[in-house]
């Protein structure tokens, strides 16, 4: 090769990478990667997840604690509050009122971490609470999974207002529950009678959104798109459901074998979702674009761990993972 | 060198033009899939759902209306929930049921047919049978529903009214069935793919039918004719 030709060669080759490089950038079929940020160690057994920001995200952690992390961007800067019992799913309404449900003791909990001071509810009308999510910062939503009945809670000064709604199948286990503003209340999961259902708070009604020929878990509503996400365990899928007409307008293929059994999910931006797994310790990432799965693989970090609860960030895209195991870990990623 | 491509100083702009289209037309291409990323929630809502009326059939058949049928697929696992835990458990021992998925072809329409066989030692009430279709694309814009005893008009809203709206005992090596026929399209594209799911109680204990004290258990099966 001439010395020209061989310049004229670099430049083409340059050219080449600059304008594959720019494509490459603007193509968003190739965004289907998420970027590990932190796994951070936590000597407790972690569950339900709620990320209110990126410097304030809260962990229930089975053995009766709950963990504010602060600065999970830059390190793992954690403040622990012991609450006794068996903290499960967790949301935070304020500042001074975060509220749980407790899985085996068959109360919700409304905890104020600026005084350190709880309020139990309890009711013969709760059996095993289960996941938990907010109305408005003055009611709270609970399932009860073995009764089959949803749980409106509201807080008190020293005590709490309790009303149960019962599910319309008998023999219901109500599990996953999530605000949805498209259907004016919550999606409520029926995994015994495989329903998504439908809570209207202004008329304390269920209605049945639709039935699946497989075992529903947990709900992601995404009321911006008009569509709600549902993780299906044994079957390894997920399904997009859209939220006025009930019609199933996605289901995703099966997970990866390294991947298995979904579990939680939470809705990372518009029509992308990020799941947890409750036998690997990956985070699953679904994208509506690409109608594949991608994976973050946390294996490295927590060995032999499974996945529980997960929330998300729409506006950053940031999601945060409990994974159990003999190291427990809190991770947080970016899709 | 001068049969090098890159030695010819025409082939030069070509090769730059012809990467740039190339690009434009995968950003193209991007660009379309932005588009129906962003509606898919319109298009879910968009797109009615169908519900054909299922019919009954108290056995198994292996012929309806002079209709052979086809064994697409059958399941003998059934699953269920861990009440304590709310984990997976499955393949049980007792309460068990035979899922079956059987395809026929009536003039121009099709024929779906699924069955329920108790294949266990107990009387097995049967709560819920819907036949489900789906598109290439994965939407499902199908649900016959065969059986649902949960039924009251204030929960079902639009949806239509079950074939059937009561528990259905079925006594061991008995069977039920219910078929749809028809041929279904959806926003221009073909219900291609069926499936089936049932959901079912058993008493652990006794005969007797006790809701509150039941497993329930979901069978589930799948199959594209």
């Amino acid at each position: 090769m001439t010395k020209n030709n061989f310049k004229k060669t670099l430049t083409i080759l340059t050219m080449i990478a600059l304008i594959a490089t720019s494509v490459s950038l603007s193509n968003p079929i190739q965004d289907a990667s998420a970027t590990k940020t932190r796994a951070c160690t936590t000597n407790s057994s972690p569950k339900g997840v709620d990320s209110v920001s990126t410097t304030e995200v809260w962990v229930a952690n089975d053995g009766g604690t709950l963990q504010k992390f602060t600065a999970l961007s830059t390190g793992c800067t954690v403040t622990p509050y012991t609450v006794n019992g068996d903290p499960h799913f967790i949301d935070r309404a304020t500042s001074t009122q975060v509220q749980f449900t407790n899985h085996v003791n068959n109360k919700i909990t409304y905890f104020d971490p600026s005084t350190s001071s709880k309020i139990d509810c309890t009711s013969s009308n709760i059996n095993s609470p289960d996941d938990i999510d907010s109305d408005t910062a003055s009611a709270q939503y609970a399932t009860s999974y073995n009764n089959g009945k949803l749980i409106k809670t509201v807080k008190g000064t020293s005590t709490c207002t309790i009303t149960s709604f019962t599910a319309p199948d008998t023999g219901a286990n109500l599990e996953g529950v999530d605000k949805s503003t498209d259907v004016s209340g919550f999606l409520v999961i029926d995994q015994a009678n495989k329903k998504l259902l439908k809570f209207n708070t202004s008329t304390n009604s269920f209605s049945v959104c639709t039935t699946f020929s497989q075992i529903p878990w947990f709900v992601a509503d995404d009321s911006a798109q008009d569509v709600a996400w549902v993780t299906f365990n044994s079957e390894q899928k997920i399904r997009a459901i859209g939220t006025l007409s009930c019609l199933v307008a996605e289901t995703s293929p099966t997970t990866p074998t390294s991947t298995n059994q979904p579990f939680d999910i939470a809705v990372v931006s518009g029509n992308k979702v990020a799941v947890t797994f409750n036998d690997t310790p990956n985070i699953g990432f679904y994208s509506v674009s690409t109608h594949a799965w991608t994976t973050d693989d946390w294996s490295s970090d927590c060995s032999g761990c499974t996945g529980f609860g997960i929330d998300a960030l729409y506006s950053t895209g940031d999601y945060y993972a409990a994974l159990r195991g003999t190291t427990s870990k809190i991770v947080k990623g970016v899709f | 060198m001068k049969n090098n491509i890159f030695g010819n100083k025409l082939l030069l702009p070509i090769i730059i033009v012809l990467i740039a289209t190339a690009g434009v037309g995968v950003y193209s291409y991007s660009t379309q899939v932005t588009a129906q990323m962003t509606s898919l929630g319109q298009v879910a809502n968009s797109v009615q759902k169908l519900y054909p009326i299922g019919i009954p059939l108290a056995e198994r058949a292996d012929t309806i209306d002079g209709v052979n049928l086809t064994l697409l697929s059958y399941s003998d696992q059934s699953e269920t929930i861990d009440r304590s835990t709310g984990s997976s458990k499955s393949k049980i021992d007792s309460g068990k049921a035979r899922l079956e998925l059987k395809y026929g072809v009536q003039g121009i329409n099709d024929m779906i047919v699924g069955t329920i066989t108790n294949t266990g030692k107990n009387t097995i009430y049967l709560k819920s049978f819907v036949i489900f279709g789906q598109t290439s694309e994965g939407m499902e814009p199908l649900n016959a529903y065969l059986v649902d005893a949960s039924y009251s008009p204030e929960s079902f809203g639009n949806i239509p009214k079950p074939t059937i709206t009561s528990v259905i005992a079925i006594t061991p090596d008995n069977s039920y069935s219910g078929y749809i026929v028809g041929k279904w399209n959806s926003a221009g594209m073909p219900i291609q793919s069926f499936s089936i799911g049932a959901v079912y109680q058993y008493d652990v204990n006794s005969q007797e039918y006790l809701p509150d004290n039941n497993w329930s258990i979901a069978v589930t099966e799948t199959k594209t004719p």
